[in-house]
């Protein structure tokens, strides 16, 4: 009972620290896909004060993978929550619309290069989740979705909204291109299979926790 | 040879060497490796491989080593110890092949050890997971070009790589070791009756 109370206790902590802190975004997941729209990397980031704690494994009824699978479709599947793989799922419709059948790529503005027209922006809001997209030139796509916690006030002008939004898309953009340079140096190396498979290199996932762990810490 | 003039050769000599990529040497590399690994089944026969071309590069590389610097004015005189060997290796050779400089620790009077801190082959490389893999030695390359390059001047040795950063080492360290001190000689067919 006393170890409840102090769960409960760090619960409140946390949730009133996260009012404090006025605008917060913190990204809840990560997907990397390929050309055909296969998942390549999937990755979640719920702290472990989140506030939904039902496991959904156990809800669905699906057992739980042991943590020592060498199969390399079990782990990531354990690692992101079948929530955060539906939403994921839903904004690559989004994304193939966009960036799919001619005239495609109409999210980009005339001129653009680089990074700039890699980066989609808004796919779809879910609740409170928002998703946003990236697609390189040779059609990998990066999906983040982020929670915003921000608590602007209704009766905000419309000015201060659009500008905070504008603000939010700048982190993810530019957290989407580091995570573009983790996988390129992740192609770059001569032991891991290129295009289709799997990422499973403990450099990449350890890259990827940095720079969102940083992005979590100062955003 | 002094240690600062061997360094200053080195640095020298590498100025002067035409460039050559990075990133297309060290792909270069990761490319033949991974051809190996499917040539290969087990990573001993694998890390021979790697010596064994090492080897041949090896001795090429001397004759071009003496040559060059020669043509740049700077003498290279014999060692008189096997640990002024071990310091022309690392400050003059080592630099002017890669740009890279490497530590020597002299173990004993016949053996050293060289440490690269930076290693150009292995730029973006990370050895995958399954523990078949530790005992790969990805830069082995090294200690055949080694073998190979002393043989030319008639110092057999062996080397090994003690240390290697892609299995968790801070270091990458080859410990060479001298077997003999080969006679100068021409062959049997030649020898005066």
């Amino acid at each position: 009972d006393g170890s409840q109370k102090i769960k409960l206790k760090l619960e409140i902590q946390n949730t009133i620290l996260r009012l404090l802190l006025s605008s917060t975004m913190t990204l809840v997941s990560l997907a990397v896909v390929g050309k055909t729209n296969e998942p390549l990397f999937l990755k979640e980031f719920r702290d472990e004060h989140s506030m939904e704690d039902i496991p959904e494994a156990e809800l669905f009824g699906l057992t739980t993978v042991t943590k020592g699978g060498t199969d390399g479709f079990s782990t990531p599947a354990k690692e992101c929550s079948l929530r955060q793989q539906f939403i994921l799922h839903a904004a690559l419709d989004r994304f193939d619309e966009l960036a799919g059948p001619p005239p495609g790529f109409g999210w980009r503005q005339e001129g653009a290069t680089g990074t700039d027209a890699m980066w989609v922006g808004l796919l779809c809001p879910v609740d409170e989740l928002r998703c946003y997209g990236y697609v390189t030139t040779t059609k990998i796509k990066l999906l983040a979705v982020v929670e915003d916690t921000s608590t602007a006030a209704p009766s905000s002008s419309n000015t201060t909204i659009h500008y905070q939004s504008q603000v939010m898309e700048g982190e993810v953009k530019q957290l989407l291109v580091k995570i573009h340079r983790l996988y390129v140096e992740h192609t770059l190396n001569p032991f891991n299979k290129v295009g289709d498979a799997k990422i499973t290199s403990t450099r990449f996932d350890q890259g990827v926790s940095d720079c969102i762990g940083q992005f979590n810490r100062t955003v | 040879m002094s240690k600062s003039s061997a360094a200053a050769n080195g640095h020298a000599l590498w100025q002067k060497m035409p460039k050559a990529n990075a990133e297309l040497f060290a792909l270069t590399y990761g490319t033949l490796v991974t051809e190996l690994v499917r040539d290969y089944e087990t990573t001993e026969e694998i890390n021979e491989q790697l010596e064994k071309m090492g080897y041949s590069i090896g001795v090429r590389c001397v004759d071009e080593f003496l040559a060059k610097a020669d043509q740049a004015g700077m003498t290279i005189p014999s060692c008189r110890a096997f640990g002024e060997t071990a310091e022309v290796l690392a400050k003059t050779g080592f630099r002017m092949f890669l740009g890279i400089s490497v530590e020597v620790q002299m173990i004993s009077d016949s053996s050293f050890s060289l440490l690269i801190y930076e290693n150009p082959l292995s730029l973006f490389v990370e050895l995958p997971a399954d523990p078949k893999w530790k005992d790969l030695h990805y830069s082995n390359l090294y200690c055949g070009i080694l073998r190979g390059s002393l043989e030319q001047v008639n110092l057999k040795v062996e080397c090994t790589f003690v240390k290697d950063v892609l299995r968790g080492d801070d270091v990458n360290e080859i410990r060479v070791e001298l077997k003999e001190v080969l006679q100068d000689g021409a062959g049997e067919e030649y020898q005066e009756e």
